[in-house]
């Protein structure tokens, strides 16, 4: 204890001492949110060539809902999708397919939709306004993915409207009541023709709902510093490799391992002194990251305890890796070289430098074996879903196993010389 | 005890035994074992075969207690450049379980003794090479050790920083009654630092004793004559019955014969005489002083600094 204790002084003493390098690694990550949030801001936007595709569902909706979604997939860059594998799709399986992050918006027609808006008794209080056409929006989809299809919907929804207050239902009240409407009323169906679109003062007729798919507890778009910060938070922390490489290869060719095979010391505090330190950086600058993301740009952090559950194994994870590659790696050449491409990588397929969410699905799947993906999903569960301890358990647990699985490596090679 | 690395046998079957308060010298060429040994004998490194025992407990890398009783002051430097040298030794210190007053009193205590008190708060980077390696044994020295282990201390030392070496290592016997073992392929230190010897050759030892046992066992010292090589077989012949000469050896580099005299001066006459007689030419003679030097090149047919 006393031992492992020294010899994390110790090297935290040598760090001091190496000051630049450590700035460095914590600049790093920084500037990458500074640069890449601002140059790349707009990079989310779904791209022109490709169409996105949105899961509908009519069911009981009636030819109304289904002429809205014909004029939805005439949108440039949309396509509906009203039946998966042949199937229908109801609500419930809307909802589901959002909730899996597999389509970012899906719609849903309440049922009666079209029977409504032909009701007769439209415009003079026998049918329930609004119209609740639901969009239900994966939170963690950026905003200039779901907005436009948003403002598609309401526009092919107020298309709807219009013919329906065109209709013959409206025809014979407007006929009926003659030349003799009152200014006041004629007014209120102006307002009402008006409030299809949504933005009138009196009740609209048709309303777009923003539903989060159930299950998923805050609605809130990512900003580009949501998708920014905990992604390169997590590139960051992995850089600890290559500082601990360097220290456990200076410490060798110094011949100071030697001298502490010599000394009443065992592997443990030998190797925990190792890792203790660089342990502790990592959780600093994890810290620094969010602190940053919220007091220069914004970021509301929801629960701080849930994100530390993620942060504890995360930098665990990082500093294994660094412990095991330095234990396996022949020089520090060679261990370096190692290090920079596994982080590169690795951080490339977790989705640290592209979102996951736009990569091909066979990417995100490989992408779903790195660490990386697991710490952004696990912030992001907090960040934009707004989950607290009980929603991060499970990342949690697949970066503590990534942790032990490193660091034991680490410690079963280690190597005095 | 017995060590290999692979194929390779340093330590081959060895042994032998230090008396508590002895200065005990390890005397071998580059590659003979001896640092090996210094790792086998402080518990960095378990031997393929054999064991160490410190006063009845086994020194094991493991032995955590045997070994906070020993000391070692590695051959290559093993020490934190960026550290000052205070924080080193303090470093040292608690990783021997010293702590609080008596770690700051005994990192100043061996500061002094190595002459760096001075120098303590600069980085030890930024020493010179004699400091350095004084630096070194001051790190094995802080948790005052009953046996220390000095590998080949002044290896690329001026001879100031030597000087102070070897003041310390006399001064820790006289005054401590430490028991020190000295690895060195100087024979001048073996011989003015050391109780006892070990010539130690490929992992063996070749003659142990003091270094006047050692050198009295040469007699008059050795002859080293320059003979054609194709006339060495000969001479030898016509060296080896003359009652002077004790032994006759051929050198290393195959143009020389090593004779072992009772007497140089004595032995040289009758050689010249000999090998007038039987007319072989001579290219160059030697006399070699009864030293450790010669003792080595005896017992191995090899030069010390080969
Ligand atoms: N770690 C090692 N791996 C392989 N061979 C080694 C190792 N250390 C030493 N040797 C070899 O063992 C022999 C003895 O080396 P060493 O004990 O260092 O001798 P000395 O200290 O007397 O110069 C040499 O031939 C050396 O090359
Ligand atoms: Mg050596």
């Amino acid at each position: 204890m006393r031992a492992t204790f020294a010899i994390t002084i110790k090297e935290l003493m040598l760090l001091r001492r190496d000051l630049g390098g450590l700035i460095t690694l914590f600049l790093m990550p920084l500037m990458f949110i500074v640069v890449f949030s601002l140059a790349l801001g707009g990079l989310y936007e779904p791209d022109e060539a490709e169409s996105l595709e949105v899961p509908v569902s009519t069911a009981g909706a009636g030819e109304a809902a289904a002429r809205a979604v014909e004029r939805l997939d005439a949108v440039d860059g949309l396509t509906m999708l009203r039946q998966i594998d042949g199937q229908p799709l109801d609500p419930a399986r809307v909802a589901a397919l959002v909730a899996a992050a597999e389509y970012p918006v899906g719609i849903v027609f309440p049922e009666g939709f079209t029977a409504a808006l032909d009701d007769p008794r439209l415009l003079t209080g026998g049918v329930d306004l609004p119209l609740r056409v639901t969009a239900i929006v994966d939170p963690a989809a950026s905003a200039p993915v779901t907005a436009p299809i948003e403002a598609a919907l309401r526009g092919a929804l107020q298309q709807e409207v219009g013919r329906a207050l065109s209709s013959a239902g409206v025809e014979a009240l407007l006929a009926g009541l003659g030349a003799s409407l009152p200014a006041e009323a004629r007014q209120q169906l102006a307002a009402m023709q008006q409030a299809a679109g949504g933005d009138g003062q009196a009740p609209p007729l048709v309303t777009v709902d923003r539903q989060v798919p159930p299950g998923v507890e805050r609605e809130q778009f990512p900003s580009t510093y949501q998708q920014n910060v905990p992604s390169y938070t997590v590139l960051g922390v992995f850089f600890i490799a290559t500082v601990m490489i360097t220290s456990v290869f200076r410490e060798r060719t110094s011949g100071a391992m030697r001298r502490l095979r010599a000394a009443p010391v065992g592997r443990a505090p030998i190797v925990l002194g190792k890792l203790i330190p660089y342990y502790l950086i990592n959780l600093v600058q994890i810290v620094i990251m969010f602190a940053v993301g919220r007091l220069i740009f914004g970021l509301e952090l929801g629960s701080v305890p849930a994100l530390l559950v993620v942060s504890l194994p995360l930098a665990l994870t990082a500093t294994g890796l660094g412990m095991a590659i330095a234990n396996l790696a022949r020089s520090e050449t060679q261990g370096i070289g190692l290090a920079v491409m596994l982080v590169l990588t690795l951080a490339a397929l977790g989705g640290s430098m592209v979102p996951s969410f736009i990569m091909p699905e066979a990417m995100q799947l490989i992408g779903r074996v790195t660490p990386h993906a697991w710490a952004i999903q696990g912030f992001q569960d907090v960040l934009v879903r707004g989950q607290g301890l009980g929603g991060v358990w499970l990342e949690a647990g697949v970066l503590s196993i990534y942790a032990v699985v490193f660091t034991a490596v680490g410690v079963w090679r280690f190597r005095f010389e | 005890m017995t060590h290999r690395y692979g194929d390779l046998t340093a330590v081959d079957d060895l042994s032998l035994e230090i008396a508590r308060g002895e200065v005990f010298g390890i005397l071998g060429p580059n590659g003979a074992g001896k640092s090996t040994l210094i790792s086998i004998m402080s518990g960095m490194l378990a031997p393929t075969a054999g064991a160490v025992t410190l006063g009845g407990s086994e020194v094991t890398p493991t032995a955590h207690a045997v070994k906070r009783r020993l000391g070692v002051v590695p051959q290559d430097l093993a020490l934190y450049e960026a550290l000052s040298g205070r924080e080193n030794l303090r470093f040292f210190g608690r990783v021997y379980g010293l702590s609080g007053r008596r770690l700051r009193d005994r990192a100043a205590a061996v500061l002094d003794v190595v002459g760096l008190a001075d120098r303590a708060g600069d980085a030890a980077g930024a020493y010179s090479g004699g400091m350095k390696r004084r630096l070194n044994l001051a790190a094995g020295l802080i948790h005052e050790p009953e046996l220390l282990m000095l590998d080949e201390p002044t290896v690329g030392v001026d001879p100031q920083s030597r000087a102070h070496i070897f003041d310390n290592v006399e001064r820790m016997r006289r005054e401590t009654g430490m028991t020190i073992v000295y690895t060195t392929h100087y024979m001048e230190e073996a011989e003015r630092l050391c109780d006892r010897v070990a010539i130690v050759d490929h992992g063996r030892i070749v003659a142990l004793d003091t270094p006047r046992g050692l050198i009295q066992s040469l007699g008059g010292g050795v002859i080293q004559l320059g003979v054609d090589a194709a006339q060495r077989e000969r001479a030898a012949q016509a060296l080896a019955p003359l009652r002077s000469v004790r032994g006759v050896a051929p050198g290393p580099d195959g143009q020389s014969l090593n004779v072992e005299a009772a007497s140089a001066q004595h032995t040289l006459v009758d050689v010249m005489q000999a090998l007038n007689a039987a007319s072989l030419p001579l290219a160059s003679v030697r006399i070699l002083e009864p030293n450790l030097e010669s003792v080595f090149l005896r017992f191995t047919g090899r030069s010390l600094r080969d």
